[in-house]
This record gives structure tokens, sequence and C-alpha cells, in this order.
């Protein structure tokens, strides 16, 4: 017999009466998302994304009674997870330490060549661009492109107006902008993509192009 | 920017999944770290804590106008006209044992006001304006002449105020004392001589460089050497009286404060 599942007012008030276990019941509801979400801000390091989650929920529990029921649990979530993973970029910045590697690079998850080389190459790219932004920058990003939130779910995650969401998005693309032209290291990054996608899919032809 | 969005669309990286018997292991961590829930501070609790932030916020503008109150009528500022000479005597002149307090009490308010979660402001951004508030409020309360009203009212309602009495004799009473500068009214000139009156209302004779010529009526700002009754002055700078006039009028209140108040035993 299926029992109906409880809404997430209702588990909150259930684990506040002690409990316990209905505090599983809401971490599997939101932990993926949470761990996509910080997965794809922290750089893709699995390792740091699984140690934030872990301290998120921990949060979560601990806070548990400042929840007011009359706002989306998801945001409250989110906005934990936002100030978890500020203070965990301040404190790889404070060690110095750095982000990703080569090797994690080149392993990123669905690098499939079989999907088209030269879009994987672009999507590298993008993704080393967004490394190099301002995390500020790169978390709306996320926010926005990969987590598909929308302006108002941003601006309840990041405790501001969906007017600020607005010109974050703008100044973050046009920090984009800079840092893919920086990159690609010409005016036009876009030319630059498709003519590396071009090269990388016809070599032979634009080798001989060269040549002549 | 179309370019842009489609390229951020399409580098969406894919997640992989969280092992299995995450929250399991979360659940683990509270159990073994002995995690518990926070109990909410209760709204009246919230609501004391913003009530005594206001009044904490306030009683830290009342002191902050006293130490620029302070700090102008005590006449170090003036030394501050003869360049770093003297900067070492202006710091030791500042009114330290009310700058602490003023600064603790404007760090209270903020913390306080940011704990009873009425206020969404980050507490940066609330201490700032706490000391903003308190400091630029302060100081262009200190500017208005409103100490000086209030100073007067109490002379004119001697012993109906005796906290704030209390606080006039013990504040802002005395006048720079420095064996290298001196400040009076020139009340007589003869012969490179000059014959101040300080704020104080004592008499010292000034011999002034051959340089420098004065005039009775103007009022001197001077650095040199000398004893309590004779001064010999290097540099001679003339104040703007409507500027100066001030001290004159602040240490006659005091004078009279000192007699009706307190039976002329106080601190000249």
């Amino acid at each position: 017999m299926n029992k109906p599942s409880k809404s997430d007012a209702e588990l909150v008030v259930s684990i506040l009466a002690a409990n316990k276990d209905d505090f599983a019941v809401l971490m599997e509801r939101y932990q993926q998302r949470i761990f996509s979400y910080l997965y794809r801000f922290l750089y893709q390091n699995k390792e740091a994304a699984l140690d934030v989650t872990q301290n998120v929920f921990s949060k979560v529990y601990e806070n548990l009674g400042s929840f007011d029921t009359k706002f989306p649990m998801q945001s409250w979530i989110y906005r934990i997870a936002h100030n978890e993973a500020a203070n965990y970029l301040r404190t790889i910045s404070r060690r110095k330490e750095s982000h990703m590697d080569d090797d994690q690079w080149s392993s990123i998850p669905g690098s499939d060549l079989s999907n088209g080389y030269e879009q994987e190459e672009n999507r590298k790219l993008v993704l080393r661009a967004l490394e190099k932004i301002d995390p500020k920058y790169r978390e709306i990003l996320v926010l926005s492109y990969f987590e598909e939130k929308s302006y108002k779910e941003i601006a309840e995650i990041l405790d501001t107006s969906t007017n600020t969401v607005g010109t974050l998005i703008r100044r973050a693309k046009k920090q984009m902008e800079k840092t893919l032209n920086s990159m690609v290291g010409r005016a036009d990054w876009f030319t630059q993509i498709i003519f590396r996608s071009f090269l990388i899919v016809f070599p032979t032809h634009f080798q001989s192009k060269l040549r002549s | 920017m179309d370019k842009l969005d489609k390229l951020l669309r399409a580098a969406k990286p894919s997640v992989p999944d969280l092992p299995e018997g995450f929250s399991r292991s979360v659940m683990n961590q509270i159990e073994q770290e002995k995690l518990v829930i926070r109990a909410v501070p209760a709204a009246a609790h919230s609501r004391l804590f913003f009530i005594i932030g206001f009044f904490a916020l306030v009683a830290s503008l009342l002191l902050f106008n006293y130490n620029s109150y302070e700090l102008r009528m005590n006449g170090s500022l003036e030394l501050l006209f003869f360049g770093l000479k003297f900067f070492g005597d202006f710091i030791s002149l500042l009114p330290w044992d009310l700058i602490v307090p003023s600064l603790a009490l404007s760090t209270l308010s903020a913390w306080m006001l940011w704990k009873s979660g009425f206020l969404k402001i980050g507490i940066t951004g609330l201490t700032i304006v706490s000391f903003l508030f308190t400091g630029i409020g302060g100081t262009a309360i200190a500017a208005t002449g409103f100490n000086e009203q209030i100073e007067a009212g109490i002379i004119e309602r001697e012993g109906q105020m005796p906290w704030l009495t209390l606080f006039h004799n013990t504040r802002a009473r005395e006048f720079i004392h420095h064996p290298n500068f001196k400040m009076g009214k020139v009340e007589t000139v003869i012969n490179g001589k000059a014959l101040i009156v300080t704020p104080h209302g004592d008499k010292i004779s000034i011999q002034i460089p051959s340089s420098s010529q004065v005039k009775v009526g103007q009022v001197l700002r001077l650095s040199g050497e000398g004893s309590a009754t004779e001064f010999i002055a290097q540099n001679v700078h003339i104040c703007n009286p409507n500027r100066v006039n001030r001290y004159f009028n602040h240490m006659a209140h005091h004078e009279k404060m000192m007699k009706s108040c307190c039976m002329g035993k106080g601190k000249k």
C-alpha cells in the first residue's frame, strides 16, 4: 500500500516533532538537484561537490527550525548551498589550490567523440572560460543556463531582486565574451570556434589550402 | 549574445549520480556529530534585540556628537594648523574615553539589529550605515551649535537636570594647555609685544616676531616657547574670528556653569 507522499511543509513539521527519519525523505527529494548545481558550479569537481552537498544538508538539518514554511523549500536549500559553495571557494582560494587539473578536464563526462568532436571542443572552451570568470558570474550562469532556474528562483536563492539578477546575467555574459576573446586570441571568438570546428572536421582540406 | 546563449546551453555538463546511500551517510554524520535543530529566537526576543539595538544606536549617536563637540571645543584641532609639528599632542588630546565606548556601542547596536532578524541587509552594510549615521550625524549636529544651545539651556535650568549638568561639567571643559602653543585675543600692542587674553581668561605677554604685525581685537594662534606669563612666538597665525570665537564663548559658559552649579570648585 503506497502512502501518499508528504509535502515539504508536512515533512518539516514532522522532523521538528522529532521524526528524524523524515529528514532522509526530504534529503532524497533535493539531494540530486543540489549536488548537480554544486557539481556544475564547483568546476565539475565531484569530490568537492559531494563534500559541500553533505555540509549543505547538515546545515539544512541544523537550521530547519528557522525555515518559514510559507516559502519554497527548494529556494531555501539552494540558498544554503550557495552560501556553502561560497565558503568552499573562499577556503580554496586561501589555500591557492587549483580548481581542476588537465586530467579532470579531459575526463569531463560526456566527452563522447561520436557526439561530434567540434561540439566537444566548443564545450570545453566554454567550460574553461566559465572557470576563468568571477565566481559570482559563473554561479549565475550555472543557475540560469545549466540549472534552468527562472529569474525569480535565482533571486530567491541569491536573496536579491529579479532586476539585479538580470543585471548580473548581462554582466556575466559580457565577461564570458571577453574571456572567450582572450582565450581564442582574436576578436571574433565565434568565428574562431566555427573555424576550429572546420579544421577538425576537414583537416586535409585546410592543410592543403594553407600549403598553397 | 544569442551565439553565447546557444554555446552556454550546449556546454551544460552532465552530472554523475550521487553515490548509493548518500542520504544514509548524511544521517550518520548527523548522528555522529550529534547535530541538533537549533532553537529559533522567539519573536519577542527578536523585538527586544531590535529595540535595544536601536537605542544603542541613538546612544552611540549622542556619544559621537560629544566626541566631535569635545574635539572642537578643546582647541586640539588648532594644533593641526601648524602641520604635523604637534600631531602627537593632537592624538593624545582625542577623547579616547568617549571614542572607544561609542565605537563599541555602534558595533553592539549593529550586531543586535542584525541578530534581531528584522533587517535583511548584511551585517557589513549595517555596520557601515551605523558608523556613518553615528559618525556623520554626530559631527553634523556638533557643527550646528546644537551642543552650545544644550549647554546654555543647562545653565539656565541649573539644578533641574543634574546628570546632564554633571556630564557637561566633566566633558569639554578645558581649552588646550600646551607649553609651545598659545591662543588668544589681542588686547594691547606695544613695541612688538602683545597682550593676549586666552579662552580661559588668562593674560599672557607675547613677543611677536619682527616679520609679523598684529592689531588689537585679532585672535592669534601662536607656536613658540615661554612661560605662563611671557611667550616668545616663532609662528603667528591670525584666525578667522567667526570660527574661533566659539572657544571664548564656550569657556565663558563653563566658567558661569562652574560658579553656579559647583560653587566654584570645578577645574578651571
